[in-house]
């Protein structure tokens, strides 16, 4: 059944070993996975924009980049949930990787099916919150609060996202600010 | 202790040249009295020889005083005139006179041949004593005839003291006897001298009867040969000199006199040398003894000295042995240490490159066995399962398992430490294995009530040495029929004691060495590579603990662990 349901689920898989890689990507395929691989972590960047992926699965140690760093650097995008591999695994580096803001953790060897049912999730968790934020880019354009209240940054965002919440409490709210912050527009 | 007394004894006592020499002392005790009485004898005899002559010489001299006086007035021209004519003897009775005046005590008589009186010294007594002279003088007529004097010894016969008398012919021209003169020399002062002397002294005539002697009452008695027992003077034996003198044992030494036929006796007592040789003899045995002490207490000293340097000897010799000892001691315990330490670096330099090993074994065949498994549930996903891809599974899985178990050598860069408790550690590790323990039915005696006890640790590591114990205690139990685990915690001198003991068939013979050593399993091939608890005894050393294997009485092991309290801190982080 998960296998099904995750037809067409985009994997962007970085590993720099072909073999774990070939493996991985047959896997996912057979799963009925949209793959794409890469053997180091510099390309991962533009595959995003390429590709699109829904999750990114990585090893932990590589030459160059390493999975640790590369999930530093994604966090700060809004980038698809991560997930590391590590042949090497203890766990303080598990803890370290949740942290910052991994998904999952695997040791090498992992069990594959629950590889695929820990990936399935990732992008079910990962297309509800995009679901979410494009949800609520619409009632906020239906509200034409967007246009009331301007601004790009994340608190003006923010600020938006609990306006609307309000709408559904039967009470007015007010906004109050500096001048110049947007709230009489 | 025993030594030193055993030599004390052996140098106090006498030695058995000692003690005979001791004996022959005083056996020679009875031959000294004799040979020191037969030398004072001797001496004294001697001495006694040398008084006698002297003795004999004033008796001789006083003889041969008498003769004189005797032959002096016989050839007195007034005294031969006198003889002549009897009638004109005034001049030779003056003579006479004049003569006893010089020698006091002595009388002077002369006769006529036919013995009548012609003249005398002097006195009252004389007339009637010249009778008795002339009497006495009549016996030795022949010789006075023939022209010889005489002497003889007689007694006074008025006085009854001794007195030599000398008879001595008065002749004319053509020597012919006239008549004699007699001359009565008394000898009392011989006598006193004798006595004042001291000495015990005696002359006896021709007839052993005493005619002089040291003391007036002995005058008259006759010396007797042994065997009368009346007499007071008894030879025993002349040849030794010995006489019974008065009833005293004594010895004498005699001469004769010569020109009267007389013997003089020097009489010795034995008594006082007897005395004198027992006195001798007193004070040899004194000697004897001072030597004998002198030469015990030399001995004495000798053994003490002996035994103060023996014991001086025994006292280096014991500190040097304790002192040997001690290195000894102190060189194989730091043997023992170097060996413990050395093994303890064995081991952990065999266990970091076992860990090394590990580390790179798990991720060179991490990797495949990962990709394999990949491509199997792939395969399983594309095709469905066959026989084959379940199989291949299956082996994956334990070579995965494999894997998991070297793992857990790969020792992590940094382990954080802290203060844990224990207990908690233990019930985690019971959690973790809940399901192991409910399929193989054990039950689990545990207080996990109990208060918290800390030690300072990894929480994580410690429990995977409990997960690692209680699994093997599981599998251990697996033939058992009755499957208990007891696990309890106790403080003992400020160290936990975590004991874990099971109803299993226990360790055997096996060491404790031999069972945490990495490899050794007594699972069958496939179940496990032995490494659980060599991983274990790793842990145990990290947390400065350690760990005992033991086998129950009836049956069963317990594996132990120890590990330091914690303690200052442990209240607060029980408080919080």
């Amino acid at each position: 059944m998960l296998q099904r349901s995750s037809e067409g689920y985009r994997i962007l898989i970085v590993d720099d070993d072909d073999e774990m890689r070939e493996s991985l990507e047959t896997l996912l395929q057979s799963a009925g996975w949209k793959t794409k691989t890469v053997p180091a972590a510099d390309a991962v960047l533009q595959l995003i924009e390429e590709f699109e992926p829904e999750v990114i699965l990585t090893d932990f140690r590589m030459p160059g980049m390493d999975g640790m760093t590369l999930l530093a650097n994604l966090r700060q995008l809004n980038a698809p949930p991560v997930i590391l591999m590590t042949a090497h695994g203890d766990i303080p580096m598990a803890v370290e990787a949740i942290q910052l803001g991994a998904f999952s953790f695997f040791e090498k060897p992992f069990d594959p099916r629950r590889l695929l049912e820990v990936l399935a999730s990732a992008v079910v968790q990962n297309r509800l919150s995009d679901m979410n934020n494009d949800l609520k880019a619409r009632l906020s354009r239906m509200s034409k609060l967007d246009r009331i209240y301007l601004g790009d940054s994340e608190d003006a965002k923010q600020l938006r996202d609990r306006v609307l919440e309000y709408c559904e409490i039967s009470a007015p709210v007010v906004l109050t600010g500096e001048t110049g912050t947007g709230k009489e527009s | 202790m025993p030594v030193q007394k055993s030599i004390a004894l052996k140098s106090m006592k006498p030695t058995f040249w000692q003690l005979l020499l001791g004996s022959v002392m005083f056996l020679m005790l009875p031959v000294l009295f004799f040979a020191n009485f037969q030398a004072l004898k001797e001496v004294l005899v001697e001495e006694a020889d040398h008084h006698l002559g002297l003795y004999e010489h004033s008796l001789e001299n006083e003889l041969e005083r008498s003769q004189n006086l005797a032959f002096f007035l016989s050839r007195d021209a007034a005294v031969i005139d006198g003889v002549l004519s009897p009638r004109d003897i005034g001049s030779a009775s003056e003579k006479l006179a004049a003569i006893s005046e010089k020698v006091p005590g002595s009388l002077t008589f002369v006769f006529d041949t036919k013995s009548n009186f012609v003249a005398g010294s002097g006195g009252f007594v004389q007339v009637s004593e010249s009778r008795y002279i002339a009497a006495k003088a009549s016996q030795y007529f022949d010789m006075l005839w023939d022209g010889d004097g005489y002497t003889f010894y007689n007694t006074d016969p008025v006085t009854g003291a001794p007195c030599y008398v000398s008879l001595a012919p008065v002749q004319d021209e053509e020597g012919l006897t006239l008549g004699f003169v007699v001359a009565v020399l008394p000898l009392t002062h011989l006598e006193t001298f004798w006595k004042s002397a001291g000495d015990q002294i005696f002359a006896t005539n021709s007839e052993g009867k005493i005619v002089l002697s040291a003391h007036e009452s002995w005058r008259g008695k006759s010396l007797s040969p042994s065997g009368l027992t009346d007499d007071e003077i008894t030879f025993e034996s002349m040849s030794d000199n010995n006489v019974t003198f008065f009833g005293v044992n004594s010895f004498f030494v005699s001469n004769d006199v010569s020109g009267i036929e007389w013997t003089l006796y020097y009489v010795l007592p034995k008594k006082p040398i007897y005395r004198e040789a027992l006195g001798n003899l007193f004070y040899a045995a004194i000697a004897i003894i001072m030597i004998i002490c002198a030469l015990y207490v030399f001995n004495m000293n000798v053994a003490r000295s002996r035994l103060r340097h023996e014991q001086a000897n025994l006292a280096t010799l014991r500190a040097l042995n304790d002192e040997l000892e001690t290195q000894i001691r102190d060189r194989i315990a730091a043997e023992q240490e170097l060996l413990t330490t050395q093994r303890k670096l064995d081991r952990t330099y065999k266990m970091a490159v076992f860990g090394k090993l590990a580390s790179s074994a798990t991720h060179a065949l991490g990797q495949p066995v990962a990709a394999m498994r990949s491509y199997l549930t792939a395969e399983e996903i594309g095709n469905g399962a066959t026989p084959t891809t379940l199989k291949l599974q299956r082996l994956a899985t334990r070579m995965q398992h494999i894997l998991e178990e070297l793992r857990a050598f790969t020792r992590p860069k940094s382990v954080r430490f802290g203060p844990i408790n224990i207990r908690n550690a233990i019930q985690a590790s019971l959690d973790l294995l809940r399901p192991n323990i409910e399929n193989a039915n054990v039950r689990v005696v545990w207080a996990d009530n109990g208060p918290a006890v800390f030690m300072h640790g990894n929480q994580l590591r410690i429990e995977q040495v409990f997960v690692n114990v209680i699994r093997n205690a599981i599998d251990a139990m697996q033939s058992s029929e009755k499957r208990i685990l007891e696990i309890d915690l106790q403080l003992v001198d400020q160290r936990i004691i975590a004991n874990f003991a099971d109803t299993g068939p226990g360790f055997g013979d096996t060491s404790l060495e031999t069972l945490t050593e990495p490899f050794y399993t007594t699972h069958a091939s496939g179940n496990g590579m032995g490494l659980g608890l060599a991983v274990t005894a790793d842990i145990v050393e990290e947390h400065d603990g350690y760990m005992i294997a033991v086998n129950r009485e009836n049956g069963g092991g317990i594996m132990a662990f120890s590990f330091p309290l914690l303690k200052g801190e442990v209240q607060d982080v029980a408080a919080e």
